[in-house]
């Protein structure tokens, strides 16, 4: 059954339906705020391709022609980029079946060193774009895309615009608001360091860190009370300003809702990455990819299933909620034995104690 | 052109990024001093090292790593590990080249191996090399 169109603006319909040639189209996917997508088989590639439609603004946004030439093992690789008019454009990409890194984290947890694997690679498609001329400005896991179990890549082009020569990009086209930089709100540029700041809130999140998406959870119970009392774009309004004031304040991510597992290294990498004033953040991707790497051998390896199990070498201890305190298991063989060493009674001093075995 | 000096010791390669203005050497700031190879018989370490050169590289535009070459054998002979970073640079889709240690060594008694402020003390050869792959180049 042919996709109906007439959701879709005047612009782009036409170049849609110009599509339909060569793309039998399934889907529209309204998960992506910041433009249109549609799914659809491809007939002369023979795989299902994402036709993103995004607003480019003559030169504001990166030239749909340049996305098509980046190509970068962590980078979705454009099909085809095309402008439709002075505002519009529209690029194809590759669909990835197993979903983005946001479906990922509802449906597993990270563990620390898988955390650093999947960060690095990331960050390895932001520093292709930097190393390129280029800042992505939405970095998010809703635009991270899941190739394989521990592949990702960056798969959405929408906000990348270019760079001056002193490192900035001036624009006013906005994206996701919670994962907007300090400076940003301020300043109205964006930098490379505001790129950092928001793989240093996916890191916060890969590692467990709460962040909440829907916008009245950010607020307090008074600001909850005047925001229900309100309608429409005025209710909207009045939860952005208090959400920005948050980030401006440095009140988004809460370093103390990290799991007890996560190393005091990995939460300096948040804080660094996260900070509120750019100077104070790493000074390049590249910085942070080494940082990560030079940091994955001394990181104890949590992996976190049912229960969080330390992996050292070949031995393997978990952690298992006992009688109102935790108790630490050892594997044996096939089988977990308590080790009676230590009687832990936060999981604090479990991890603490775990990883002293 | 930028040139990466590259010292291997044990488990850990000593970067310094090195360019010509002025005709002279000049050093370029760079946070990242020491890349560490974790556990050489995880694929994952070696991945995630392969990953940070490559990354490295791309962003600030090195042109060329130059590496203080060791003995393969003997006394003085190089780790086993450092020869596994070795292939790691050169895997980097980037050019390497080697310095050979007595060249090095004789190159430091020349006015361009001067060691300039800013180069610390565990960075003095991998700065040689670097100074070294520009004037061998004829960039100086």
């Amino acid at each position: 059954m042919a996709l109906d169109f007439s959701l879709l603006p005047e612009s782009i319909r036409q170049k849609a339906e110009e599509l339909t040639k060569n793309i039998e189209f399934k889907l529209m996917n309204d998960k992506g705020a910041n433009g249109h997508v549609l799914i659809g088989y491809n007939t002369l590639l023979k795989r299902d391709v994402v036709v993103k439609f995004y607003y480019w603004g003559n030169g504001d946004h990166a030239e749909p022609a340049v996305l098509a030439q980046l190509e970068s093992d962590h980078i979705l690789k454009v099909y085809h980029a095309e402008s439709i008019n002075k505002d519009d454009a529209f690029f194809m990409t590759q669909y990835c079946t197993s979903g983005d890194l946001d479906d990922a984290l509802k449906s597993r947890k990270f563990g620390t060193v898988e955390a650093i694997d999947v960060l690095s690679q990331i960050a390895g498609g932001a520093s292709f774009l930097h190393g390129n001329g280029y800042l992505h400005r939405d970095l998010k896991p809703a635009n991270i895309f899941c190739l394989s179990k521990d592949k990702f890549v960056i798969g959405d082009f929408g906000s990348v615009v270019v760079q001056n020569d002193e490192g900035y990009a001036k624009t006013l086209t906005r994206h996701s608001l919670l994962y907007r930089p300090p400076e940003e709100l301020e300043e109205k540029r964006s930098y490379r360091e505001g790129d950092i700041y928001q793989l240093g809130m996916i890191f916060y999140q890969l590692l467990g860190g709460h962040l909440p998406y829907e916008e009245r959870a950010w607020l307090s119970e008074k600001e909850a009370i005047k925001y229900d009392g309100l309608g429409g774009w005025e209710q909207q309004n009045y939860a952005t300003s208090i959400i920005e004031s948050k980030i401006v304040r440095d009140r988004v991510v809460n370093r103390s809702t990290l799991p007890a597992w996560v190393p005091a290294g990995l939460k300096t990498v948040v804080r660094r990455c996260c900070a509120t004033k750019r100077e104070d953040r790493y000074s390049s991707v590249a910085d942070l990819v080494v940082q990560l790497n030079n940091l994955r051998s001394t990181v104890p390896e949590w992996r976190v299933g049912e229960n969080p199990i330390l992996h050292r070498g070949k031995r393997r201890f978990r952690i298992v909620p006992h009688k109102g305190s935790y108790v630490i298991e050892k594997c044996i063989g096939a089988q977990w034995r308590k080790d009676r060493t230590f009687l832990p009674e936060t999981l604090f001093d479990a991890v603490k104690f775990a990883e002293q075995l | 052109m930028i040139v990466c000096g590259v010292d291997l010791k044990s488990s850990e390669a000593r970067l310094v990024l090195v360019s010509v203005e002025n005709n002279d050497p000049h050093l370029i700031p760079c946070k990242t001093k020491k890349l560490t190879l974790g556990d050489d018989k995880d694929s994952s370490a070696i991945k995630s090292f392969l990953q940070a050169i490559k990354t490295f590289a791309h962003e600030n535009g090195v042109a060329v790593f130059a590496i203080k070459a060791r003995a393969k054998g003997g006394q003085m002979g190089g780790g086993a590990i450092s020869f596994k970073i070795e292939t790691l640079f050169q895997l980097s889709d980037c050019d390497v080249v080697f310095v050979n240690a007595t060249a090095l060594s004789k190159f430091s008694k020349t006015n361009l191996g001067g060691i300039p402020d800013g180069v610390l003390k565990y960075q003095y050869d991998a700065y040689r090399c670097g100074v070294f792959q520009l004037a061998k180049a004829g960039r100086l």
